[in-house]
């Protein structure tokens, strides 16, 4: 048998489960492709444990995302939660359809996921070859020889140990997220990883949103500014904006301002220092540069409204003159705002020597100082 | 004898005298009236004072809805002045001592502190 159609009354009875041994790395892998909504063909030995990978490998799908199952649909997939069954139809039409939902996609409409169980080779010529992402075929007993010459070509091969996942479009880059997550909850339930893989893929598709409202609204936005507002890190950023491209068909990347890497070099600098729990920097009232070392609740946006407050003495016969810093001692905290053509704005732990920190920056303000930063961020 | 919003009852000099090279003390309440002052309250009021007052709120205010507590000196430091504001924590009384680049901040802020101690001793009842 060689066709690759799903044939349920094939299934075996007694075969071990696919997720049984699946190691962190191809879960990850496969992840990351559902994430992406890369095109794939799921294949295993037999219809039953095609299934099961197949339901495996939904868990990994955005819940805002609509799955439409389509082809020879097995009885026990039809009941997955959120599911849309699509009635057997003339091939075009549903080709015409996906394509159509597609396009909504691009207006701000639920991201589609296709799951069709059949022959690959008919499903890609009929409906699936014009469409460029968010599909997946389950099939059975095709070899890496077979899908390639079904389809247009493979990228990768994910083998789990009762089926392989062939990729049509090449794998993210970097998997830090996937293995973050699968690592932790490698001893959870599988509600537990659920819940957490949901939870991270939501908050990627609420935070693109969110970047896409800001700049809609006319503001310039930064990286560091989306950084602190959105409480993500460079990988999360990262994920925000690829995982965006691939729903939106929208690069935001060119139209934010990415850190430069002078100010990268700086806030990594003090980070070798113990005093600083926060850094912020500003040109003008953008937020251009920063970085959170310890567990500190400061919006930088309080730099800002300080600075504005000395900028106003400046203005009169008590002006400190240029460049000025600004101390605040708490009980909890030291507060440290500077400015030097820039405006950089510290929280130090309470207690720390502020003179002896401002005399440690000295070098590398100058050395900011000297670049012309506005241009090159 | 208590201080009061704008009069000269509270004598700084005394406490003050010590940073030699100031060029302005001012005792603000917290909702920005003089409470004592090196300058004459009754004639035109420097065109600083709001603003000191601004900055000296927006200080406190920045920290009264957080978990932070206990603002109770700042500093300013520029190429030409230095100013050191000194909040008294009961009263709210901010106490601002202003001075040139060369003004020992040390000692401002000991001053500054004196002086706090001293309006609120003054304002305690006597037994």
């Amino acid at each position: 048998m060689t066709d690759g159609a799903l044939r349920p009354d094939q299934a075996g009875s007694s075969v071990p489960k696919a997720e049984e041994v699946a190691g962190l790395q191809e879960e990850a892998m496969a992840l990351a492709a559902i994430w992406h909504r890369s095109r794939m063909v799921i294949s295993a030995p037999s219809p039953e444990l095609a299934v099961q990978l197949c339901i495996k490998l939904a868990s990994y799908i955005p819940r805002y995302r609509q799955v439409l199952l389509g082809g020879n649909v097995p009885k026990e997939v039809r009941y997955l939660k959120g599911t849309k069954f699509l009635e057997p139809g003339e091939s075009l039409s549903q080709q015409a359809a996906f394509q159509i939902s597609l396009a909504e996609e691009e207006l701000g409409a639920a991201p589609i996921q296709v799951i069709h169980f059949g022959d690959p080779q008919s499903a890609y010529r009929d409906i699936f070859s014009p469409i460029d992402r968010g599909w997946m075929i389950v099939t059975q007993n095709m070899s890496r020889a077979a899908v390639e010459k079904a389809t247009a070509g493979l990228q990768a091969e994910i083998r789990f140990p009762h089926g392989t996942v062939f990729l049509l479009d090449p794998l993210p880059a970097d998997l830090t997220i996937e293995r973050s997550i699968l690592n932790e909850t490698s001893n959870s339930s599988p509600g537990v990883r659920e819940y957490m893989i949901q939870m991270k893929e939501t908050e990627v598709r609420l935070a693109f949103q969110a970047i896409l409202a800001e700049m809609e609204s006319g503001r310039t936005v930064t990286q560091s500014y989306l950084a602190e507002m959105l409480k993500v890190r460079e990988k999360t950023y990262h994920k925000i904006l690829e995982v965006g491209l691939r729903e939106r068909r929208m690069d935001l990347t060119p139209y934010i301002k990415e850190t430069a890497p002078k100010v990268i070099k700086f806030l990594k600098a003090i980070s070798l220092w113990n005093e600083a729990s926060l850094a912020a920097i500003f040109i003008h009232k953008s937020l251009i540069g920063y970085a959170k070392y310890k567990d500190v609740d400061f919006p930088s946006q309080n730099f800002l409204t300080l600075g504005e407050r000395v900028e106003a003495l400046s203005r009169t016969e008590i002006g400190p003159g240029h460049p000025w810093f600004l101390e605040l001692n708490t009980r909890e905290m030291n507060i440290l705002l500077i400015k030097h053509r820039l405006l950089y704005g510290f929280v130090l732990a309470a207690g720390a020597d502020s003179a002896l920190f401002r005399i440690k920056l000295e070098g590398l303000i100058d050395e900011l100082a000297r670049e012309d930063i506005g241009n090159s961020s | 004898m208590k201080p009061s919003p704008g009069s000269k009852a509270f004598d700084l000099s005394d406490l003050v005298s010590e940073v030699k090279d100031r060029e302005a003390v001012v005792v603000l309440s917290a909702e920005g009236q003089v409470i004592a002052s090196d300058f004459d309250p009754t004639g035109q009021k420097p065109d600083w004072l709001e603003e000191v007052h601004a900055l000296a709120t927006t200080m406190t205010s920045l920290f009264q809805d957080s978990s932070v507590s206990g603002l109770d000196r700042a500093l300013v430091e520029g190429s030409k002045k230095k100013l050191v504001v000194h909040r008294n924590q009961r009263l709210g009384y901010f106490v601002v001592i202003i001075g040139p680049e060369t003004m020992n901040i040390g000692l401002a802020g000991f001053t500054a502190k004196n002086i706090s101690s001293a309006i609120e001793s003054s304002l305690r009842p006597k037994t």
